[in-house]
């Protein structure tokens, strides 16, 4: 049987496209909202407009674009096709209205009106979870597509966890302490649905994209299995202090270590050599993730989350430039096109914008650490380049007309 | 599979389609396991794989595969086979496709 998406199945090319634009456009609204912050480079995430800012981050850019590479990879893997279609498009509406007024109201300080775009969000969120875990279900258990049914059931706690802190801003009803909910909400996020997101779709996609052989799955699945883990005891120790939050930490940790050592026998048995340039900085971006790791124990949380973030960051730069093209070139084909994927790829424009989120990168994590407004600034500078080349980036591909090719 | 049945006057036209991701011609990336044209009867079969049972871009390979045969030997009818077992491996790359994969 063939597995994945046919001529016929361009329809739902459509929903993914713009999954990844609306992430593309608010990686740009983000960069605009952190120019005008000053907060969080003094360590407030408190301030409504750190948390907008840093929303339109994780919802508006990396979630939307998961949600997006998760559309595609899901049906395709599991050889059937989404659940619902009209479903998916209800979901991307509300999540859309949702990611458009939260930041707004938080940027205009009316944190007790916030539970009413949360709302919208989480509907939104919620009818996204229940596409992918209901398609997933349908498909055959060998598919091994637990590892994104448990990141998408993370998401579902993380979005669940963030609409009741929405909600304790108005009416105060979190039964735990609001610092404690919310270092698990941010934990669950970046770990339950970040990591495991790119450890469940970059088990398939590294070897893959590669052609790597000889690559150790178990490797993988032991990741997949130690962060669950460590995110229920992350859930454990939020709701009762019988155990201390650093078990967590080392389920996860411990997790991440595995999945590097996946990833590295992905790369050395590639037998791939050329066009691998999104790929490793993919590569480079997981091990950024892991580098959060030992900065989130010291006393400084903006720039562990800054590590993470950008770590996850780069990996989703990377692979969406090379999923974006594969889904152009199918609606080029479906019209008789005859370039490859690898030819609408701007390489010179992405390989300024990775350079441009390095130094981000490099500016805003001690710019954090040692509360330099002047290296922030030159670090929220070089984030505003990195998303408006990577929107460039993506308009040159999508608006490409095809074009011939030269055979191997 | 122990050998490759592969009818050379049907290896130009296959050579003609490209994994997209790849960018090596099917062919060359061993994708192609049978290629066989029976004359008296009129007729192609072709059985292949992809590079894994979760390509993608397979459907797309498959579609090319039988258009490029229909456009060159008209009326004969195209018998596709897509098969995973045998796997396929980098030990089914030709010399030509690890040259121009640039691997020893």
């Amino acid at each position: 049987m063939i597995a994945g998406a046919s001529r016929g199945d361009l329809a739902a090319t459509t929903l993914v496209l713009s999954h990844f634009v609306v992430g593309a456009v608010f990686f740009c609204l983000m960069t605009a909202v952190l120019a005008a912050d000053t907060s969080l480079v003094h360590g407030q995430f408190l301030d409504p407009r750190a948390a907008g800012a840093a929303h339109l981050f994780v919802l508006g850019w990396i979630s939307t674009t998961i949600c997006g590479a998760l559309i595609q990879f899901v049906p395709v893997i599991s050889g059937r096709p989404l659940f619902s279609l009209r479903l998916a498009w209800g979901g991307f509406f509300l999540w859309l209205a949702g990611l458009v007024s939260f930041p707004l109201i938080l940027a205009l300080r009316r944190v007790d009106a916030v539970f009413l775009p949360a709302l919208v969000l989480y509907a939104g969120a919620v009818l996204f979870a229940v596409q992918m875990l209901v398609t997933i279900a349908r498909a055959p258990r060998e598919r091994g597509l637990w590892i994104i049914a448990s990141a998408v059931s993370w998401f579902l706690a993380t979005t669940t966890g963030g609409f009741l802190l929405a909600l304790h801003l108005r009416f105060g009803m979190l039964p735990v302490a609001f610092l404690s909910f919310l270092r698990w909400h941010v934990y669950t996020g970046m770990a339950g649905w970040f990591l495991l997101s790119i450890v469940g779709a970059g088990v398939r996609l590294f070897p893959m994209f590669l052609l790597s052989h000889a690559v150790s799955y178990p490797f993988a699945r032991t990741a997949a299995v130690l962060i669950n883990a460590g995110l229920v005891a992350a859930a454990v120790a939020t709701i009762a202090p019988v155990l201390p939050f650093q078990v967590a930490a080392l389920f996860i940790g411990g997790g991440f270590v595995s999945f590097w050592f996946f990833l590295n026998g992905a790369f050395r048995s590639r037998m791939k050599r050329k066009d691998i340039v999104l790929l490793t900085q993919a590569r480079v971006g997981i091990g950024i993730i892991g580098l959060a790791w030992p900065v989130s124990w010291t006393d400084y949380p903006i720039a562990a989350l800054l590590t993470a973030a950008g770590g996850v960051g780069l990996t989703v730069a990377g692979l969406t430039f090379k999923i974006v093209p594969f889904l152009k070139w199918m609606r080029l084909q479906s019209v008789g096109g005859n370039i490859l994927p690898a030819g609408l790829v701007p390489e010179r424009l992405l390989k300024v914008q990775a350079a441009a989120f390095a130094t981000a990168l490099l500016c805003l994590i001690p710019g954090a650490l040692i509360h330099s407004e002047v290296i922030w600034s030159v670090g929220k500078a070089a984030l505003a380049v990195t998303a408006l080349l990577s929107a460039s980036a993506m308009f040159l591909i999508l608006t490409h007309k095809g074009g011939a090719v030269g055979n191997a | 599979m122990e050998t490759l049945d592969l009818h050379p006057e049907l290896l130009p036209t296959l050579r003609g389609v490209l994994d997209p991701e790849v960018g090596l011609n099917i062919v060359d990336l061993g994708l192609v396991y049978a290629a066989v044209r029976d004359e008296a009867a009129n007729k192609i079969r072709i059985v292949m794989t992809f590079t894994t049972p979760h390509c993608p871009a397979g459907p797309f390979i498959a579609d090319e595969v039988r258009t490029a045969l229909e456009e060159r030997w008209p009326g004969d009818p195209v018998e596709l086979n897509v098969v995973f077992e045998p796997a396929w491996t980098p030990a089914l790359i030709t010399e030509a496709g690890r040259a121009y994969l640039g691997i020893e």
